[in-house]
């Protein structure tokens, strides 16, 4: 599958807008993401290891539910495809 | 003793309701203490003074936001956004209704850490008026690349950094602070101003003069782990509150756009060109037509937009219609404002009309609660993946 990134977000994946990751569900996905470019862990995961909710992940373009950013259990059971991408919009706001 | 006025308002009041408690309960407020020294404390770069805060918290405005059990009102965002666009047409220091937002929103954030030594201290203060409250975000560097830094030593914080601006930091006792911890996370930490190692300047601007800005220096200040706001996530939280609190930079500006417009019809037909006013010039109506379109279009997005907040309806971290609403309204209001300023030409460029203080006032939001510029790169990076991928499966 793929991730995509975005502005503030691609110089914690060497400017790389794609990356590819071959992984049968969304967990070992996410995992295989994080060992290719750890600069992105802290970015990515909270300090309880969840994923931020700053980032908002599309799924073939369709926002992916709450419980994805914080069940290990339901990232797992999420089979994805070669052709599935994972787009994450960082939306920060300024004050 | 008697219930404020402002009791009589709801989640579901109508804009004419609110505009009418505005001008019953409010309008006297605005014309004996607030407008009669606006050109001036915007020359001065004075803050409003903090007794009009005061009063705002007798009539139930400033804790209109705060929940009933610490003092508020319990009152709905969406409502509060409609208070804040009349005000803008009676009021007429921007500065006032900026400054009132941010007072109204922060004792919120304190709140929710439910803690009851802060609430003692902190809150309840807020409620009534003796205490107000600004947030310190914006730093130099991104998000993730904050200067302003938190370290954990024993069971304290030390903070150390330079927070850029504050909207009513002149005014505040307390800044709800935004800092990078050891490990890059965001931490929300409340200061205070008598804190040792806090620090303040004044800042110039371009407009909102009056709005008691300020820059926020924090010297090895050490706090005590209660002042710990946030979560795992605070950066999430952090976004929360800035996505609920942008649409209240542009509430005012609705307003003040209506009061533009009446304010300039009323001067142009006193001016005597060709041997009649200027108002029977078809170009000068074209002008004011296209005002008013800016204005009715800006108060329906707006309404559609405080709508969808009071019925939830909204992302809570990045929501496209605030963000367009916000983006839309400031740009509207800007093209209004320089079009007063070319339709009363140097009465409108000078100080004898308040045109050039009020787009001023407009061009803060060009940079305030997320830049206009980024705004439209977050709209047109959400659209876009929405339409690759709509296209790719064939979807029309």
């Amino acid at each position: 599958m793929k991730f995509i990134f975005s502005g503030t977000m691609l110089r914690f994946v060497d400017y790389s807008h794609e990356v590819e990751i071959s992984e049968p569900n969304f967990e070992l996905a996410l995992k295989g993401l994080l060992a290719k470019a750890p600069a992105l862990e802290g970015v990515l995961l909270d300090s309880n290891k969840n994923l931020r909710r700053t980032h908002q992940m599309f799924l073939n373009g369709e926002s992916m539910e709450a419980r994805y950013y914080s069940d290990a259990q339901a990232r797992n059971a999420l089979a994805v495809q070669p052709t599935d991408s994972v787009y994450f919009l960082t939306a920060i706001a300024g004050g | 003793m008697q219930a404020p006025a402002i009791t009589q308002l709801h989640e579901r009041s109508t804009p004419e309701e609110v505009r009418r408690y505005v001008a019953s309960e409010l309008e006297a407020f605005f014309a004996t203490q607030i407008n009669p020294e606006a050109t001036e404390r915007d020359e001065a770069c004075e803050a409003v003074p903090r007794g009009a805060f005061e009063h705002a918290a007798q009539v139930g405005l400033l804790n209109y936001l705060m929940p009933k059990d610490v003092g508020g009102m319990g009152g709905s965002r969406r409502t509060f956004g409609l208070l804040l666009e009349h005000i803008g047409y009676f009021c007429n220091d921007m500065a006032f209704p900026s400054m009132l937002a941010m007072y109204a929103d922060v004792p919120n954030v304190i709140y929710r850490s439910r803690r009851p030594s802060l609430l003692e201290a902190y809150v309840h203060p807020m409620a009534l008026g003796k205490k107000l409250g600004t947030f310190a975000y914006t730093d130099y560097g991104d998000a993730f690349d904050f200067q302003t830094r938190v370290v954990r030593k024993e069971d304290r914080y030390v903070l150390n950094g330079t927070k850029c601006l504050q909207t009513g930091g002149a005014l505040a006792d307390v800044f709800v602070t935004y800092a990078r911890d050891e490990a890059d996370d965001m931490k929300v930490l409340l200061v205070d101003r008598s804190d040792p190692g806090v620090s303040t300047r004044p800042v110039k601007t371009l407009g909102l003069r009056s709005a008691g800005l300020t820059q926020l220096k924090l010297e090895d200040v050490t706090l005590a782990e209660e002042r710990l706001l946030s979560g795992p996530d605070g950066l999430a939280e952090a976004q929360t509150f800035l996505n609920s609190r942008r649409m209240f930079v542009v509430c005012p500006f609705v307003g003040a756009m209506k009061r533009i417009i009446e304010l300039c019809v009323v001067h142009l037909d006193t001016v005597i060109r060709e041997g009649r006013p200027l108002t029977q010039a078809q170009t000068v109506q074209a002008h004011v037509g296209n005002m008013a379109a800016r204005q009715l279009t800006s108060e329906a997005i707006l309404h559609d937009a405080l709508d969808r907040i009071g019925r939830g309806d909204i992302n809570q971290l990045f929501d496209p219609i605030i963000s367009a609403a916000k983006l839309i309204i400031t740009e509207n209001a800007l093209e209004l404002g320089e079009r007063a300023i070319r339709l009363t030409g140097w009465r409108g460029y000078s100080k004898e009309l308040p045109f050039e203080r009020f787009y001023r006032a407009f061009m803060a939001a060009l940079t305030g609660q997320t830049a206009q510029d980024v705004l439209e790169i977050q709209l047109g990076v959400v659209t876009m993946a929405h339409v690759g991928f709509n296209q790719q499966r064939g979807l029309r």
